[in-house]
């Protein structure tokens, strides 16, 4: 062993660049760091040696070549064609082939750029590092991209093809790879953040593509919706919900693209929250940020801004609407908190219960919400009861020019419905929490009933005709009929069909509203009666932490 | 002025002041969910000690280091680190700390000089004081010829030093070692007894968790016995001598094997525990080391060729054996 200890000096100070930062922008620094430059550097030095790098560059790369040029040989067969036509059917070809890759082959990297750590058993070494959490989700993030983005630029040179046949505008270009790097970015985070969160790297990888899909599929009938919106009236619930709030809900690029900004940053707290010590946990910032990304998306709903074409403007609404417009954003805004709450209560585990014990002062109300919390489900309820009442309210008041007799009743009936099934979801959330089922899993199932209850119909709907869908005991013994989506399908037929969407000879409508309310409260006694057994102080307010013993910690 | 009052000497010597602990653990309890790896740990490490923190499998060491590490929160108690809270401040005790888990990876596709860089970096060492320090490291743990081998081809062994090498890059006064020597072969952990020495004689203060308690015993200046997740015994190394346990192994190598020599030592009643096996003979030793000699004399007197004696301590061993039970929680 080499006695080297008086050259092995101490080296303790940080880096004078780091520091000098730090001084001048203490925020900026302490958020960012050094943008994570070592995990980046060491990542791009591993990943990059290894032949499945290049193999995965030069097969998408080579699969998008081989696509432009079948098309080239398919389209110039076709006389009709001019050259214009070609260069633009390229372009399109080339933006989808490349935006369907990033959507499905390169989520695979990010999605394990924690877990792998994981996995590799090196997490341990790079947390007790002078790198900050912050740091190390950015470097892992800026790795994830760097798969991607060598790949994107590596295919400009094949996008010069469509424009040696003309008809697209330079603008056309930067817009669509502006949209594709935007998409990278956030198919990186996103694929790092759930890595972030799952230990395995298979669970990871796998939840990652669930999620794409997810966002995929309800981006896509956010879209569909928007499109039968302004082609037929009267529409569906977005249609409704357009008309409100002026413009609405329609996706503007200012929109979209703050919106993206916001999923983004919320993506990004969620990672750097799992890496962080529990005790530095920025969970409040993700609340705060999902607020104001809510209540930001709903009042920029109403600004000035300019469509797709680049020329049209979306108008603001005119002055004697603004108020009214204020109010009934903030109510579908309170609509939508009321949706987010009820997998609230099911996020259960010791760690989470001692930790709001500990919480006092001005939180100390906050322990309300705390999991499995009473007072919580009932809020949430209560919340929801009111939102609807103000948008019942609202419309009775502002909008008698579009009570006709059919809107009338979908707005009605579905103000009524909305409430119960909301309290149905909150109590399920609830009865898991104080199951004390696994955080993990409680949360999980209630978002899964969420969503199964949500978008799973819609898609059996669609794969069938009206005629069949309400006559099948197949789909009532699923409950397909509960998903507030087919409610509306049910409620914005005309009373011609109405006839169809009966179930024991009673409307549609009115069986869910029984059957949610039922499931509510035998949830709400069942979760009541776990709640008791534990000793839990059910209706005490605030809901205090459980029993030392209990409470494990 | 009477001389006596104008002079600055007190008249009374003050108690010698305590010496601040570089780690002070307080009461630290840790719950897995229904579990409870730790129950009210408590103990303190002086600087520049070589604290052995010893227990069976399952016993919470690897729980109470990865808590002074800052990447596990007690669920009651405290762990200080050069006077810096391990839940509230741990920025700062990472910057204090060496941390070597007992299981841990390395970064393939790296060489050992890239792989030593990243955390150099990570640990925010100047760029142009990085390749000195790191040429040092590689010295200190006799990797300097491995400089630009992979990582991954390294052997278990090597790539042990190469976490040790990684704890060192940032000179932390804390070394926490988690099983260091587990997966190392005899010669290796030879090497790492002498580079542990190595580093103490530098100033750094080390808590190693391990099995071989032997091996301990010969480094350590202090300890602690972890059993269940509470510490059962915990001092001096040099508390242990006097203690009624005490035992030390005796081995005696003869030249040619010798009838009668269980007997002679049974004759001894500090002697026990005696095996012979050819020309190999092995007891316990529990009398006082200033009287060994009378057994040697014993058996000398009684001509036996002796050709070689090798007596180990086992102290800390048999200390171990007797406050713990080896129960699997």
């Amino acid at each position: 062993m080499s006695d080297s200890s008086a050259a092995f000096q101490a080296v303790s100070a940080p880096s004078s660049a780091t520091d000098r930062l730090a001084k001048a922008f203490p925020t900026f620094a302490g958020a960012f760091g050094n943008l994570g430059w070592p995990i980046l550097v060491r990542q791009l030095r591993a990943d990059f040696r290894k032949p499945r790098f290049f193999l995965t560059q030069f097969i998408c790369l080579a699969a998008l070549a081989g696509i432009l040029l079948a098309l080239i040989v398919r389209e110039a067969a076709d006389e009709t064609r001019t050259a214009t036509q070609i260069g633009q059917e390229l372009f399109q070809s080339f933006f989808i082939f490349e935006y369907l890759t990033i959507l499905l082959i390169f989520p695979a990297f990010s999605a394990t750029a924690f877990s792998e750590e994981r996995t590799g058993q090196t997490m341990d070494l790079l947390l007790v590092t002078a790198l900050r959490p912050t740091e190390i989700v950015w470097g892992k993030f800026l790795a994830s991209t760097a798969y991607c983005l060598v790949y994107v630029i590596g295919s400009i040179p094949l996008l010069s093809i469509a424009f040696l046949f003309g008809g697209i505008e330079l603008k056309e270009a930067f817009l669509a790879y502006a949209l594709l790097i935007g998409a990278t970015l956030f198919v990186a985070m996103l694929g790092v953040a759930i890595s972030a969160w799952n230990k395995s790297s298979t669970r990871s990888t796998m939840m990652t593509y669930c999620a794409i899909f997810l966002l995929f599929l309800i981006s896509w009938v956010v879209y569909s919706q928007l499109q039968a919106a302004t082609a037929k009236s009267p529409g569906t619930l977005l249609r409704a919900l357009g008309q409100w709030g002026g413009p609405g809900l329609s996706l503007s690029p200012l929109h979209l693209a703050l919106l993206s900004a916001a999923l983004f940053a919320l993506f990004f707290i969620a990672a750097t929250n799992c890496v962080r010590p529990a005790a530095q946990n920025r969970s409040s910032a993700l609340r705060v940020l999902g607020a104001a990304t809510l209540g930001g998306f709903c009042v920029l709903s109403i600004a000035p801004r300019l469509d797709w074409d680049g020329s049209k403007v979306v108008g603001l609404p005119a002055p004697s609407r603004w108020f009214e417009d204020l109010l009934i954003q903030a109510a579908v805004m309170l609509l939508v908190f009321a949706f987010a709450f009820p997998t609230e209560p099911a996020e259960v585990s010791p760690r989470n219960r001692s930790r709001y014990g500990r919480w006092t002062g001005a939180r100390y109300p906050l322990r309300a919400f705390a999991p499995g919390a009473f007072w919580g489900v009932v809020f949430v309820i209560g919340l929801a009861a009111l939102c609807s009442l103000g948008l019942l309210a609202a419309w009775k008041t502002w909008f008698a020019s579009l009570q006709s007799a059919g809107m009338d009743v979908l707005i009605s009936e579905a103000l009524l419905t909305l409430p119960i099934y909301i309290a149905a979801v909150a109590s399920f959330g609830f009865f898991l929490a104080t199951w004390d089922f696994s955080p993990i899993y409680a949360r999980f199932t209630a978002y899964f009933v969420f969503v199964i209850t949500l978008l799973l119909p819609v898609i059996w709907y669609l794969s069938k005709s009206r005629e069949e869908v309400w006559t099948s005991w197949d789909v009532i013994w699923r409950g397909y009929y509960l998903s507030p989506l087919t409610l509306w399908f049910s409620l914005e037929a005309g009373s011609d069909d109405r006839s169809q969407f009966l179930l024991f000879d009673r409307p549609i409508v009115e069986v869910a509203r029984w059957v949610l309310a039922g499931a509510a409260g035998i949830f709400l006694i069942a979760g009541a009666m776990l709640a008791r057994r534990a000793g839990y102080p059910l209706f005490r307010f605030p809901a205090r932490p459980l029993p030392r013993a209990r409470a494990a910690g | 002025m009477d001389p006596a009052l104008s002079s600055t000497k007190p008249m009374i010597a003050a108690a010698a002041p305590r010496p601040t602990p570089l780690v002070e653990v307080r009461g630290l309890t840790r719950q897995f969910g229904e579990t409870t790896a730790l129950r009210n740990v408590s103990f303190e490490v002086q600087p520049g000690e070589i604290f052995g923190f010893i227990g069976p499998n399952g016993a919470g060491k690897t729980t109470t280091l990865r808590i002074l590490a800052t990447l596990l929160e007690p669920s009651s108690g405290e762990a200080r680190v050069d006077g810096m809270c391990t839940v509230n401040d741990t920025d700062g005790v990472r910057r204090v700390i060496g941390y070597m888990p007992d299981q841990f990876g390395v970064y393939d596709g790296v060489t050992v000089t890239e792989y030593l860089d990243f955390f150099a970096s990570a640990y925010r060492l100047p760029r142009r004081r990085r390749t000195l320090i790191i040429r040092d490291v590689l010295e200190l743990t006799d990797l300097g010829p491995l400089r630009d081998r992979s990582v991954a081809t390294l052997s278990q062994g090597l790539k042990q030093r190469l976490c040790l090498a990684k704890t060192l890059i940032h000179d932390p006064k804390l070394l926490l070692l988690d099983e260091p020597a587990s997966a190392l072969d005899p010669r290796a952990r030879i090497e790492l007894r002498v580079l542990l020495k190595e580093l103490r004689r530098m100033g750094k203060t080390i808590i190693i968790s391990s099995h071989i308690l032997t091996e301990l015993s010969d480094l350590c200046t202090s300890f602690a016995i972890i059993e269940k997740g509470a510490v059962v015994e915990s001092g001096s190394m040099e508390s242990l001598a006097g203690r009624s346990w005490e035992v030390d192994r005796v081995k005696i190598t003869l030249h040619t094997a010798w009838e009668g020599v269980e007997k002679i030592l049974l004759g001894c009643p500090e002697v026990g525990a005696v095996a012979v096996e050819d020309r190999r003979v092995e007891f316990d030793y529990r009398g006082a080391p200033e009287e060994f000699h009378r057994v040697l004399k014993l058996l000398v007197d009684h001509s036996v060729p002796i050709v070689a004696v090798e007596r180990e301590s086992r102290s800390l061993e048999s200390l171990f054996l007797k406050l713990t039970q080896g129960d699997v929680r």
